[in-house]
C-alpha cells in the first residue's frame, strides 16, 4: 500500500540527495515509490529556487522536479492560522512554506516530514497528536528496503550529510546520529 | 599504535558490579561495550571539530536510549534545550518505527 506523506522542501532534497548518491538506483526508486510525496505549491516554488543554484543542491532539487509530486494549494488563511497558534511569525527561521506543509499534513491528517531540525521540534510540541517525522528517518527506511543496517549508517554519515549538509553543525550532526542510532535500533 | 584484541577483556570487579543492574534494565554487557566504542569511533570519524563533547553527548543519550538514564539525568550535562532537543529525537524515532509498522 503507497503512504500518503507531507514533505517539506528540505525533506525533498534530501531524498532525492539519497537518490543521486545511490549506488542502487532502481531498488531505491522501488522503495521511494512506496510514498505518495504530497506537498504545497510553495514548496514547488522553493525547489525551482533552489534549482537555480549551480552546486549539488541545486541538481538534487531540479532532479526533484521531474518527479512525480502531488503539489497542493494551502489557503492564506490557513498558514495565518497556524502562524497565530504556533507564534513564528517571521521568527526561529520558520517560513510560511513550512506552516503550508503542517497545515496540508493536518487537514489530510496525514504525517509531515521536515529536516529543518528546529521546526521539527516546535511543530512537534504544539501538535504532539500528529506525526511530525525527520526526512532523514524516511531516508533511513527507504535505504532499509536494500540495505544492511551499517550499509545504512555507512551511507547515511560517509555520503549523504557531507553532499546534503555540507557546513553542518555538531549539533545538527548528533541530532541525526541520535535519530538514525534509535531507528536502526533492534527492538527487543 | 595498541594492537586491538579480538577478544575483550573486562575487570571481573567491573562486571559482577555492573551485571544485575544492566539486568535489570535489560541491557547485555555486549551492547554497552559496543555502543561505546561506536560512539568513540563516531565522535573519531565525523565530529572532529568537538570530540570531547560528541562523545559525551552520544553516550548519555545512549544510555537514555538503553533505560539507564532518565530525562532529568541529561540536565546538568546537555542543558534544559538541548535535553528537550535529543529526548524529541528519540521519541520521533519510535514514533516513526510504529508508524512504519501500521
Amino acid at each position: 500500500m503507497v503512504k500518503e506523506i507531507v514533505c517539506d522542501t528540505s525533506t525533498i532534497i534530501t531524498l532525492f540527495s539519497a537518490y543521486h548518491l545511490s549506488e542502487n538506483k532502481d531498488m531505491h526508486l522501488q522503495e521511494l515509490k512506496k510514498y505518495q510525496l504530497i506537498a504545497p505549491n510553495s514548496v514547488r516554488g522553493e525547489l525551482e529556487d533552489f534549482g537555480k543554484r549551480d552546486d549539488d543542491l541545486g541538481f538534487f532539487a531540479r532532479k526533484s522536479l521531474s518527479y512525480k509530486i502531488d503539489f497542493q494549494s494551502v489557503e492564506v488563511e490557513d498558514i495565518e492560522r497556524y502562524k497565530k497558534i504556533l507564534g513564528v511569525a517571521g521568527r526561529r527561521g520558520i517560513t510560511d512554506c513550512d506552516i503550508a506543509c503542517l497545515s496540508l499534513a493536518i487537514a489530510r491528517n496525514i504525517p509531515l516530514f521536515i529536516d529543518d531540525f528546529k521546526a521539527q521540534f516546535h511543530f512537534s510540541s504544539f501538535f504532539d497528536e500528529h506525526d511530525i517525522f525527520f526526512g532523514i528517518l524516511l531516508v533511513c527506511s527507504i535505504l532499509g528496503g536494500f540495505m544492511s543496517e551499517s550499509e545504512i549508517f555507512s551511507f547515511i554519515f560517509d555520503k549523504l550529510v557531507p553532499n546534503r549538509w555540507g557546513n553542518i553543525s555538531l549539533r545538527n550532526l548528533l541530532t541525526i546520529k541520535h535519530a538514525v542510532s534509535e531507528y536502526l535500533a533492534q527492538e527487543e | 599504535m595498541v594492537k586491538m584484541e579480538k577478544i575483550i577483556s573486562i575487570d571481573e570487579d567491573v562486571i559482577s558490579e555492573l551485571a544485575p543492574y544492566l539486568k535489570e534494565k535489560k541491557v547485555s554487557q555486549s551492547l554497552l561495550v559496543s555502543t561505546i566504542l561506536k560512539d568513540i569511533l563516531f565522535a573519531e570519524k565525523y565530529a572532529k571539530a568537538n570530540q570531547t563533547y560528541a562523545i559525551v553527548e552520544q553516550f548519555l543519550v545512549d544510555l537514555y536510549r538503553m533505560g539507564i538514564l532518565e530525562y532529568k539525568d541529561l540536565l546538568p550535562v546537555l542543558g534544559f534545550e538541548r535535553a528537550l532537543e535529543v529526548t524529541n529525537t528519540i521519541r520521533t524515532a519510535k514514533r516513526f518505527k510504529l508508524w512504519l509498522r501500521r
